[in-house]
């Protein structure tokens, strides 16, 4: 029993002591807790989830909540399940409040208002700050940044491959002076907010795209005109979108006609219809599929990554499967790489893949008209029916793959065999073959 | 429906056959088979109207890529009222990109003469696609006769809205749905009268949901897979999915199940040779599992794909079950995708295309493919069955001791420590930047860089 040990790790107020240290022994009941100094919920401390009914962290105090190895923390009962630092007029000092949720599955889950930053002091100061990484989650139903009525600030930094600060709801932010209020979130790389409906703000609060992603229902969820920091990162909509020219995010993020630059991307959920031209130029766009509008819109890549995750005709101008050829890569400048990540089948025009190109496919089958590789194309646990034949002078990769299709790969392009692949169609050339795999001729062999 | 235009056109035998004009094409008189492909079109073939086989044989080949459009509707066979000559039409749509776009009804059978046949067929086949606002099957107003076969990768019939249909008693129209092919019904079948039958011979049927599935007896499933476009709960119960797949439901061998959006598992699902796609998994702790003994397993979206609420999963999720029956496991999210412990048995295949795969661990007995991603194994990577990876950064340990294989294309990193006497295959370059206790044999062209500790020792 590590409880005695433990105790001065939960030093609580006098008013809820009893009843947080019966939360503590026994997790996953309704109560009350509040949280000064340092709490720590790991596979140490605690075996299972820890939830409460309500969580103060930093009551007059300062005070750190850190979530590590998954565990769960959570509150459930608003209004106001959980706040983040608090001073109250009779606090002695300044409040700093801290809240870690780090690691793949360590978890807070708040199923009603997240408030960060309640000062009630004129004298004194309230700083909340809520770090997401490393796989962590922190999910509320909805949060208020420095809604206090004296002078406090809200930091909210969310970073590392899968971290995830979801809103159920409603994201508001408040930046204004006398007194001051200030709000702050970054999402750096990895990192990602999801606000599933508005963002609201008063005054300029700060939100500093750094590299990670900002999920949003669709373009008019967004702030108004200056809020957002776009350094880098991705903009994503949960919806089918038309992106075209004129006033709007498109020309205010990316630019008219949209470049996307190196580090800037932009997610879309569902189709995106193109009815302006669009250039990779180093940055990243994934979608489902792309409707091309022949006479107003079109593509273009030249660096970056283009991911496509629906099935079928996956770029489709209603005639030729999207540019013909669809280029991936320009021989130059930043490296393009074109992600085909739908499950079944994918269908595509004539594709010539650059010397900076890469070509990943990821799906059951891939259909080309042609396929004339001069980078790299990657494909696992697929059919790939290249119905004009395909050339390769770069670097194929195939890991159990059967190629239906002639293949000619002459002297000085590489093919990586890993499974088995099988050439239905006929093959000829010299290019040196490496791997751990087996390769299997079902047509004629022809090797100079 | 055109009715008195059908009869006016059979009629006066006017209309020919003028590509990209605003006129009907009526096959005979057009011709007995009329080609649009690449060596007889240089365009598209836009019409008002086409009727193929319309008192008479006739024949329509789309092919090599090329789009037939009719801004109305596409009838196939007509038998017309006073004339002693039955319809019989073909429609073949074959090969990548070879299209018929129909803007209104897609009707195959029309019959206004009793005391004739009136047959219809339509082929869909490698690649080809079909899209029409709406079909109709036989029988209109007399029995008819209708086929449709759909087959091969990418071939697809498309109705946007229902498909109709009509008395086809005493000859059953017929809807066969081969491997690779599907066929996708945007609102409902409505089944009339008579006997059709739809028969799932290894390609996929496309519905709203389960309430859309036509009856058994109409349906006829012997193999391939239903796709739902919506997200749907399996628990157990009494209707489409224990008729289907039993109670508790198993994915046996040919046997394949698509939903779109979260599949919520309230029984235990478990894939045994077919194969389930998905974006994600809820599983309810108390009464779901999901268990991967063979087959294919796809999922599709980010985060936690498997989420049952703790532990992202069965703790570890065991790709396989070494008996023989390959598993596989196939990460299709586009970013990043979080696992807990991950098992790969012998007969076990995981392959990610994302951006990042961040798991708690990751022991491979068999096969994992990652291509262009970071592969963030947090409690270290344990490879004894074959490793491949093409332009990957790797995060954490990995042990991969001899017998166990690495083929590594382009520039593979591996960030935590290296140890283990495996193979090395391909023409890829590998980057140790921690400490290395390997052997790194490259068999082939590929090279080693050492940048831990044990390059400087």
């Amino acid at each position: 029993m590590r409880l005695p040990a433990l105790m001065h790790r939960l030093p609580v107020t006098a008013l809820v002591c009893t009843v947080a240290l019966a939360a503590y022994i026994t997790p996953a009941s309704a109560q009350v807790v509040t949280i000064n100094g340092d709490y720590l919920v790991d596979d140490v401390t605690h075996a299972t989830s820890q939830v409460f009914s309500q969580i103060v962290v930093g009551h007059n105090a300062n005070a750190t909540l850190t979530i590590h190895d998954g565990r769960l923390v959570g509150a459930t009962t608003g209004p106001d399940a959980m706040t983040l630092g608090r001073a109250l007029t009779s606090a002695l000092s300044s409040v700093t409040a801290v809240v870690n949720v780090i690691g793949n599955q360590s978890r807070l889950q708040v199923n009603a208002n997240l408030d960060i930053a309640r000062n009630f002091n004129a004298s004194r100061t309230v700083t909340g700050i809520l770090n997401v990484g490393a796989g962590g989650h922190a999910r509320v139903q909805e949060v208020a940044f420095s809604f206090g009525n004296f002078p406090c600030e809200s930091i909210v930094t969310v970073s590392g491959p899968g971290s995830l600060f979801e809103t159920v709801t409603t994201l508001s932010m408040r930046q204004v002076t006398s007194p001051s209020r200030v709000s702050t979130l970054r999402i750096e790389p990895g990192g990602t907010v999801s606000v599933g409906t508005t963002i609201a703000v008063t005054g300029s609060p700060d939100i500093i795209l750094d590299g990670g992603t900002l999920s949003l229902t669709d373009p008019s969820a967004l702030p108004v005109s200056g809020i957002i920091q776009f350094n880098s990162g991705a903009l994503r909509f949960r919806s089918s979108q038309t992106l075209a020219a004129g006033p709007g995010f498109l020309t205010d993020f990316y630019g008219s006609p949209p470049v996307f630059g190196t580090d800037r991307g932009l997610v879309i959920d569902g189709t995106t219809t193109l009815a302006t031209s669009l250039l990779l130029d180093g940055g990243s766009l994934s979608t489902a599929r792309i409707a091309v509008n022949p006479s107003t819109g079109s593509l273009v890549l030249n660096g970056g990554t283009l991911t496509l995750t629906g099935e079928g005709a996956v770029i489709d101008d209603g005639g030729d499967f999207g540019p013909d050829p669809l280029m991936v890569g320009d021989g130059v400048g930043a490296p393009m790489l074109l992600e085909l990540d739908g499950a079944g089948d994918v269908l595509l025009g004539a594709v010539m893949v650059a010397a900076d190109g890469t070509l990943d496919f990821g799906g059951e089958s891939l259909i080309v008209d042609s396929l004339n590789n001069g980078g790299s194309v990657s494909i696992a646990d697929a059919t790939l029916d290249v119905r004009a034949g395909l050339v390769n002078t770069g670097s194929l990769s195939l890991a159990d793959v059967v190629v239906e299709g002639g293949v000619t790969s002459p002297a000085g392009a590489k093919i990586d065999v890993a499974g088995t692949v099988v050439f239905n169609g006929d093959y000829t050339g010299a290019a040196a073959f490496y791997g751990s795999g087996t390769l299997v001729f079902n047509g004629t062999l022809s090797v100079d | 429906m055109r009715h008195q235009e059908i009869t006016i056109a059979a009629a006066m035998m006017l209309a020919v056959a003028v590509p990209a004009s605003a006129q009907s094409l009526i096959i005979p008189p057009a011709g007995p088979v009329y080609t649009v492909d690449d060596a007889t079109n240089t365009g598209s073939q836009l019409f008002v109207s086409i009727d193929v086989g319309s008192i008479g044989t006739g024949t329509l080949h789309i092919l090599d890529g090329r789009l037939v459009r009719s801004s109305q509707d596409v009838v196939i066979g007509l038998s017309a009222s006073g004339v002693p000559v039955a319809g019989t039409g073909v429609v073949n749509v074959l090969g990548n990109h070879s299209r018929l776009e129909v803007g209104g009804d897609l009707i195959l059978g029309v019959n206004y003469n009793a005391g004739l046949a009136s047959v219809a067929t339509l082929n869909i086949g490698d690649g080809g696609h079909v899209r029409a606002l709406s079909m109709n099957m036989s029988g209109i107003p007399s029995p008819a006769q209708g086929f449709v076969n759909v087959s091969g990768p990418g071939s697809l019939l498309e109705v946007l809205g229902s498909v109709f249909f009509h008395e086809s008693d005493p000859n059953p129209s017929i809807v066969t749905i081969e491997t690779g092919g599907t066929m996708s019904v945007g609102a409902t079948i409505d089944l009339g009268v008579g006997s059709p039958e739809i028969r799932l011979e290894g390609g996929t049927l496309s519905l709203t949901g389960p309430s859309a599935v036509p009856p058994p007896g109409v349906l006829q499933y012997n193999s391939g897979s239903f796709r739902f476009r919506s997200s749907q709960t399996l628990d157990g119960g009494p209707g489409f999915y224990t008729d289907t797949y039993g109670s508790p439901p198993v994915l046996t061998a040919g046997r394949g199940l698509v939903i779109e959006g979260t599949t919520t598992l309230a029984t235990a699902l478990s894939l045994d040779g077919g194969s389930f796609r998905t974006s994600r998994i809820a599983v309810n702790p108390a009464t779901g599992s999901v268990t991967l003994a063979g087959g294919t397993l796809t999922l599709t979206g980010e985060g936690a794909v498997i989420d049952d609420g703790g532990d992202f999963g069965p703790d570890p999720l065991t790709v396989g079950d070494g008996t023989g029956d390959p598993a596989r496991l196939e990460l299709r999210g586009a970013g990043s995708v979080l696992l807990g412990a991950v098992t790969v048995a012998t007969d076990g295949a995981l392959s990610f295309g994302g951006e990042a795969l961040v798991l708690d661990s990751l022991d491979n007995g068999g096969s994992v493919t990652v291509m262009d991603a970071t592969l963030d194994a947090r409690a270290g990577l344990v490879n004894t069955g074959s490793l491949r990876l093409a332009r990957v950064v790797v995060a954490g340990n990995v042990d991969s001791p001899a017998g166990s294989t690495i083929d590594v294309t382009g520039t593979v990193i591996f960030n935590g420590d290296f140890s283990g006497a495996g193979t090395f295959y391909g023409s890829g370059t590998a980057i140790f930047n921690g400490a290395f206790a390997g052997t790194a044999t490259f068999n082939g062209t590929g090279t080693a860089v050492f940048n831990g500790p044990a390059a400087s020792e």
